[in-house]
C-alpha cells in the first residue's frame, strides 16, 4: 500500500479545522446570502483563523479586479446575444412533436404487430441504459452507482446506448406492483444511441428492492403488453415461492435488460 | 410511481425565455457585477486557464439568462452558480480537444487575473487534481472538485448536490481509490504532476 499522494490528501486543502470556511461560504458571506447566525459564527472564525481570513481577502481582491478590468456591458451584451441565438436554434422536443402522429397511429396498430423471430431480435446486439438520479432538493443529477440506494421522491432518468429500436421500461416493486417507467405513451418509443429518454420517473413510497426491466424491441410494442407480461412473471415468481422481484424473463421477443434498485427511506436532514 | 417530464441534462439546462431590451441588459449587467468574479474565479480554479475561465464564465451567464426564472427563485444564487459552473467546467476538462489546448496553454500560463484567488490548494496540486478529474467518472469528479477545490466539507457538498452525506463519503472514497490506482499503476498517458515519481513507482 503506497502512501496517499499529496493531491489526494487533506493536507492539500486550505481547511485546517471543521470550523474553517469553504470558498462557497466565504462567497456567501460577501454576498450577504448567509443567515444571521451563520454570518456571526463565520465572522468570529475569520477573526481567529489566518488561513480563512487570507482566503476572504483574496476573494474580495478578485472581485475588485474583475470590476476594474472587465467591460461589464460588453460581457452582458455578448451573453444576451448568445442566449438569444441558442434559443433560436435549440428545439429539444421538436422530434417528439414530429413523432406524435406516427406514434398515435402506431398505438392503434400495436395490437396486430407480429413479433419478429426471437433469433432475429437477439442478433442485433445488446444495449445499455445509464441511470441518473435527481434527488428532490438537488440542483443536478448524478449517475446512480451500483449499490447506491434511492429514496421515495427521487427522480430517475435514463440515457440509452445501443442500436436503434423501440424501448419500454417497466418495474416491479417489493409488493409485486408493476409500474411503467417509460414511455409516457401507450407504445414503446423509438430510441437511438446517446439520447436521454424524453421522460423521467418519480419514485413512490414503496420501500425495498425494485427490479427495473428495459426492453428494446424491433417493433413498437404496446406498453400494455409489456405490463401484462411483467404481471405474469410476478405470478410465476409467487407460484415458485419467490419474492415478486425475482421474476424470470418476460418472454417477449425483445432484448431485455435489468437493473435492481434498493429503495430506502429518505435520510433525515442533520 | 409517476412518469414526469425529463429533468434535463442538468437542472441548469431548464430554460425560460430570456428577456430583451435595456431592462434585460441592465439586469444581466447587475448579475455580472455581483457574481461575475465568483464564476470566473471558480472556473479558473477548475480549468487553470484564464482564457478558458473567461469562456466558461460567458457560458455560465448564457445559461443563467436561459433559466432566469429559476435563477431568480434561488434563495442562495451563489450555490446555484457553483453547481452549474462546476458541471460546465468538468465537461470542458473532459473534452479531448479542449484538453489538448489546455495543456498547451498551461505551459504558457502565468498567474492570470485569478492570482488573487484563495491560496489553496497549490497550483501544482490543482494541476494534478485536474488530470485526475479528466479521467475519473464525472459524478465522482464533481464531488472531488467541491471537496478539493472549493474546500467544502462533506455536509456542504451533500446539501449542494441534494444527496446524503453518506453518498458523498462513498463517492469521495471511490474517487480516492480510483485516483490512487491511476497514480500507482501509472496507466495515465501523462501522469499527474506533483506526485513524486518514487511514490508513483513504489508498487
Amino acid at each position: 500500500m503506497t502512501e496517499e499522494p499529496f493531491v489526494l490528501s487533506d493536507a492539500a486543502r486550505r481547511r485546517r479545522s471543521p470550523e474553517c470556511a469553504s470558498d462557497l461560504a466565504l462567497d456567501q458571506l460577501a454576498l450577504g446570502e448567509l443567515s444571521g447566525a451563520d454570518q456571526t459564527r463565520l465572522s468570529a472564525h475569520l477573526r481567529a483563523c489566518p488561513s480563512c481570513s487570507q482566503a476572504q481577502v483574496a476573494i474580495a481582491a478578485s472581485q475588485r479586479l474583475f470590476l476594474a478590468q472587465e467591460n461589464i456591458g460588453a460581457l452582458a451584451s455578448d451573453a444576451l446575444g448568445r442566449a438569444e441565438r441558442e434559443r433560436a436554434t435549440f428545439r429539444p422536443w421538436a422530434w417528439v412533436t414530429r413523432l406524435a402522429l406516427p406514434l398515435a397511429l402506431a398505438a392503434g396498430a400495436a395490437a396486430v404487430v407480429l413479433w419478429p423471430a426471437e433469433q432475429e431480435t437477439r442478433t442485433k446486439g445488446g444495449f445499455s441504459l445509464s441511470t441518473y438520479v435527481l434527488h428532490p432538493e438537488a440542483g443536478n443529477r448524478g449517475v446512480l452507482h451500483a449499490g447506491e440506494p434511492v429514496h421515495p421522491g427521487d427522480k430517475l432518468q435514463f440515457r440509452y446506448q445501443g442500436h436503434r429500436g423501440y424501448l419500454a421500461i417497466v418495474a416491479v416493486d417489493a409488493v409485486g406492483k408493476v409500474s411503467v417507467y417509460y414511455p409516457p405513451g401507450p407504445v414503446a418509443e423509438p430510441v437511438e444511441a446517446g439520447r436521454d429518454l424524453r421522460s423521467a420517473v418519480e419514485l413512490d413510497d414503496v420501500l425495498g428492492p425494485e427490479v427495473v426491466v428495459a426492453l428494446r424491441c424491433a417493433e413498437p410494442v404496446a406498453v400494455a403488453q409489456v405490463v401484462a407480461a411483467a404481471k405474469q412473471a410476478v405470478e410465476r415468481a409467487r407460484l415458485a415461492a419467490q419474492t415478486p422481484t425475482a421474476i424470470d424473463e418476460l418472454g417477449l421477443p425483445c432484448i431485455e435488460m435489468r437493473q435492481k434498485l434498493d429503495k430506502v427511506g429518505r435520510p433525515t436532514p442533520r | 410511481m409517476r412518469i414526469i417530464d425529463a429533468v434535463g441534462r442538468f437542472r441548469d439546462d431548464l430554460s425560460d425565455p430570456p428577456g430583451k431590451g435595456p431592462a434585460a441588459r441592465s439586469e444581466i449587467e447587475d448579475l455580472y457585477r455581483r457574481y461575475g468574479a465568483l464564476v470566473r474565479r471558480r472556473a479558473y480554479g477548475l480549468l487553470g486557464s484564464d482564457q478558458e475561465a473567461q469562456d466558461a464564465t460567458q457560458e455560465v451567464f448564457v445559461r443563467v439568462i436561459g433559466a432566469m426564472a429559476e435563477f431568480r427563485g434561488q434563495s442562495q444564487p451563489s450555490t446555484w452558480l457553483y453547481r452549474i459552473t462546476t458541471n460546465l467546467c468538468l465537461n470542458r476538462i473532459r473534452d479531448g480537444k479542449r484538453r489538448r489546448e489546455r495543456l498547451t496553454q498551461a505551459a504558457e500560463a502565468g498567474g492570470g487575473p485569478l492570482a488573487a484567488a484563495p491560496p489553496s490548494p497549490s497550483a501544482e496540486a490543482r494541476t494534478s487534481l485536474r488530470s485526475l478529474l479528466e479521467r475519473l467518472p464525472v459524478d465522482l469528479a464533481r464531488v472531488a472538485a467541491h471537496y478539493f477545490v472549493d474546500e467544502m466539507d462533506q455536509a456542504e457538498i451533500a446539501a449542494l448536490m441534494g444527496v446524503s452525506r453518506r453518498t458523498i463519503g462513498y463517492r469521495l472514497d471511490r474517487f480516492r481509490t480510483l485516483a490512487q490506482a491511476i497514480i500507482d499503476e501509472g496507466t495515465a498517458a501523462d501522469p499527474p504532476s506533483g506526485v513524486p515519481r518514487t511514490e508513483a513507482k513504489s508498487r
